[in-house]
């Protein structure tokens, strides 16, 4: 039976008071909110805090030294070798390498930090060590031998190798299933190597690639393969052009008759979709990272520019729908900044199922990101669009975000699909419960009550007592529109469930809902839990989080209830018939004349 | 050389805005970034660049200071010292009391020269490095914009008002560094775990035999008065008009 299903008090806590293997996210599809994964907001131990510090503070120091460079090296579409060098030599290709193999063995949430200092100052840079360390080598670092992380780990840390992660190729992108590269086993056990990747960060400066191929034939397993650049065989392509994290290296990658030792498998034959599946996973934080620094960096200059931009007479940021902006920008930060590190928490402590809660943070901050960006730009207005001020950069810079490592379309579903899973699981414990009845009267019984408690607390709204308690007295309405929309959404879970059985699969629109609503529920606890473990003050800083907690709260809110509405009444099929009726004319019909 | 000692005091960084606290009674630190005082900063560069040419063996860092100020010596482990003292106190230091702590380091460590920044960018007073020089009765080579060392000699070049003066002080003595000595390099990353491993040992005044002595009184701080909005003049002869309105011509 589903882990998640149980009543949670009946599982025994880590040392942490972490539930590690209960997913917050799917529990919330049940109505559960697993107060202790989410209460209080985890923070950064005080000797990582140190270093982090050091870190954060000698980085920024290299970066605004290379300021005016960032858009030299965007327009040249490539980074010099001496910044690359300077990356190298400031130690920045090992930060979540272990000590012991000559990285500095920073935390998921300490990585993501860094990246989030970096990302202020240039995304390119940032993504040049970000898909080094969250993507290209993370397979080694998680599934790698003793032997092959001795061989390429203190290379990969001091960055005398540079690592890329190829996965996608012309016909597969999300849809892993369709992938053609292959690896053919030979007798004496190494392999050949044959195949196109396209889109490869880092293609152009790696040394170190890990290629997922299919080693069953078409339409077989897939398994993942260290692959060295100077093998035979191994071409990167031409730079592409992009529309923005251009100094950024993207080229193909080809694979032709490259032959492969046997030890260049990485992890267990056939396992390479799980392979990748964990790295992306893994790696989504420091994404969500990148992205809160991005936002940082457009608070700073919109708020200077706001002050400073006279207009009428007075400053922008004396106007209404300006100070709107401004704010809204700050709640989208903050809240993106909240889930990223709850999440590289979970990662940190070892949770076994994070994979919603990652997909959360990464569609909810690559949004945010991309919101920040065009209110940002559109607060400097004429000015936001010349070349000579960074806001243009930022926005195209930004709009891969969304787009990159997981499409916000595919993990919603995801997230929507991830969810209603356990939702089954827990109808069919169900049916199975009333069958065992009669077979084993206790164990049958145990299920259902816990199943009919669930229901029950749905009803009598009992069950409101995982969120409020741990928030103080001036947080208590926001906890309990979260209790509320939990148990909302696992009601209608339920009822879509009921009405679609596995069809829900072809509901997209109502996927996209129910995504949406568990996104707003996830991130306004996390929101939530992070301000309640501040210290209640007299402070402006303290004041200003309670009420960045009440707008981001009533947003929700207002998001949450419109997409359980909708759920059940809506246009959805207005909306399809319209789209197959323009896609099969390939054409705007109407015209004014 | 056997050994330089440097002088690194926590200060709020230099891009932070300092903000008064509303009693008058300080700057507000709390939750604002602290940094190594950028003068003390270049000292150790310098000495750091003595000990590479091979004209030095062992950098060691100290402070006087509150418990993070551990924060700032790890730093400097981290740039490349070989170890730190903290000598731990949450009282504010006068620049005299900052002398006679560092001379009893001194009569610790015998070092043979004494590197510290000509100023911290906190209270400005610029008088620490020379104080200890007199307590020391040693020479000094205050504002140092250049150092080259021969024969137990150090050349010192200094920027004063009318130029460049170069001098010549005998070793031990005490050199204060000025803005154009050198530039610091940036923290490796494997930099700061290694400074982890070094020795940084933390003492107390009363270990030292030092019973604080303030000559001031600090009776009020008040931020700097809000600057007054500007007026255009239309011409010349406006500005003209308008200075003598106000008795300036």
């Amino acid at each position: 039976m589903n882990a998640a299903v149980l009543d949670t008090t009946d599982q025994a806590p880590s040392e942490s008071g972490l539930l590690l293997d209960a997913s917050p996210v799917k529990s919330l599809f049940l109505g559960q909110v697993i107060h202790q994964n989410l209460f209080p907001y985890p923070t950064i131990k005080e000797d990582e805090k140190e270093t982090l510090e050091m870190v954060l503070d000698s980085f920024d120091r290299f970066l605004s030294e290379k300021q005016d460079s960032f858009a030299q090296w965007d327009e040249d579409a490539a980074q010099p070798e001496e910044f690359l060098q300077g990356l190298r030599d400031m130690g920045l290709f090992g930060l979540i390498i272990p000590e012991e193999y000559g990285g500095l063995g920073l935390s998921n949430a300490a990585y993501s930090r860094v990246l989030s200092q970096s990302s202020m100052h240039d995304s390119s840079g940032s993504l040049t060590i970000g898909a080094h360390s969250s993507i290209g080598m993370k397979g080694l670092l998680l599934f790698g031998t003793d032997e092959q992380k001795a061989m390429y780990l203190p290379k990969l840390a001091s960055g005398e190798m540079i690592a890329a992660f190829c996965l996608t190729e012309s016909g597969a992108g999300s849809d892993a299933a369709a992938l053609k590269t292959k690896a053919v086993k030979n007798d004496d056990g190494t392999w050949t190597l044959n195949g196109e990747k396209i889109w490869v960060t880092n293609g152009g400066l790696a040394d170190f690639f890990t290629v997922f191929a299919r080693t069953e034939g078409e339409g077989g397993k897939l398994s993942a393969f260290i692959v060295e650049k100077g093998w035979e065989g191994v071409m990167p392509g031409p730079t592409e052009h992009k529309m923005g994290i251009r100094a950024s290296s993207t080229t193909t990658v080809s694979f032709s008759d490259v032959k492969l030792p046997a030890t260049a498998l990485l992890g267990s034959e056939g396992k390479g979709f799980k392979v990748a599946m964990e790295v992306l996973n893994n790696g989504r934080t420091g994404l969500g990272g990148g992205a809160v620094g991005g936002m940082k960096a457009c608070i700073a200059l919109s708020s200077q520019y706001a002050k400073e931009r006279k207009a009428f007479g007075q400053s922008l940021s004396d106007f209404g729908l300006i100070k709107k902006k401004i704010a809204q920008m700050t709640v989208d930060c903050f809240a993106a900044e909240s889930v990223v590190w709850m999440v590289a928490h979970y990662i940190d402590s070892g949770h076994s199922d994070y994979s919603t809660e990652a997909a959360i943070s990464k569609v909810f901050a690559s949004e945010a990101m991309w919101r920040t960006a065009n209110e940002a730009m559109q607060i400097a207005a004429g000015n936001g669009y010349m070349r000579e001020y960074p806001y243009e950069r930022i926005v195209r810079d930004s709009r891969i975000l969304t787009i990159f490592e997981g499409t916000s379309e595919i993990l919603r579903l995801f997230i929507a699909l991830s969810g209603l899973k356990d939702v089954g699981d827990a109808l069919k414990d169900m049916k199975k419960g009333v069958e065992g009845i009669f077979n084993n009267p206790i164990k049958g019984f145990g299920v259902l009550t816990d199943y009919t408690s669930r229901r029950l607390t749905q009803m009598t709204s009992v069950g409101r007592d995982r969120i409020v308690p741990n928030v103080p007295e001036s947080l208590q309405n926001e906890a309990l529109v979260y209790e509320k929309y939990a148990l909302e959404l696992s009601r209608l879970a339920d009822v879509l469930l009921r009405r679609y059985g596995k069809n829900i699969i072809g509901k997209q629109y109502s996927m996209q809902r129910v995504a949406d609503v568990a996104i707003d529920l996830f991130v306004g606890i996390s929101v939530l839990s992070r301000v309640a473990s501040m210290e209640a003050d007299d402070s402006a800083k303290y004041k200003q989080a309670l009420g960045i907690a009440r707008l981001f709260t009533q947003d929700a809110k207002r998001r949450m209830n419109q997409n359980l509405r909708r759920l059940l009444k809506n246009e959805d099929e207005d909306m399809t018939e319209l789209c197959d009726f323009i896609v099969d004319g390939e054409a705007y019909p109407w015209d004014v004349i | 050389m056997k050994k330089i000692m440097v002088g690194l005091k926590r200060v709020v960084d230099y891009n932070v805005r300092i903000r008064v606290k509303p009693d008058g009674s300080g700057v507000i630190t709390d939750g604002v970034k602290m940094s190594i005082n950028p003068f003390d900063e270049i000292a150790l560069e310098e000495a750091l660049r003595i000990k590479e040419r091979g004209e030095a063996e062992e950098v060691i860092a100290v402070s006087i200071g509150p418990a993070d100020a551990q924060q700032q010596l790890r730093t400097g482990l981290a740039m490349g010292a070989d170890r730190a003292i903290l000598v731990q106190t949450d009282k504010l230091v006068e620049p005299l009391d900052a002398a006679r702590t560092l001379l009893k380091l001194i009569e610790k460590e015998s070092p043979e020269l004494v590197i510290v920044g000509k100023q911290a960018i906190d209270d400005d007073n610029g008088q620490t490095g020379a104080m200890l020089a007199a307590l020391w009765d040693r020479p000094q080579g205050t504002c140092v914009s250049e150092v080259t060392f021969a024969d137990g000699k150090a050349t010192v070049t200094r920027e004063v008002d009318s130029g460049l003066e170069t001098i010549e002080v005998d070793l031990p003595a005490v050199l204060t560094a000025d803005l154009r000595l050198n530039e610091p390099r940036y923290v490796k990353l494997p930099d700061i775990m290694k400074a982890k491993r070094k020795p940084l040992e933390t003492v107390s005044l009363d270990d030292l035999g030092i019973a604080l002595d303030p000559q001031l009184e600090i009776v009020k701080t008040d931020p700097p008065a809000q600057r007054q909005k500007g007026v255009m003049v239309e011409d010349v002869d406006g500005l003209i008009s308008a200075l003598k309105d106000k008795g300036l011509l």
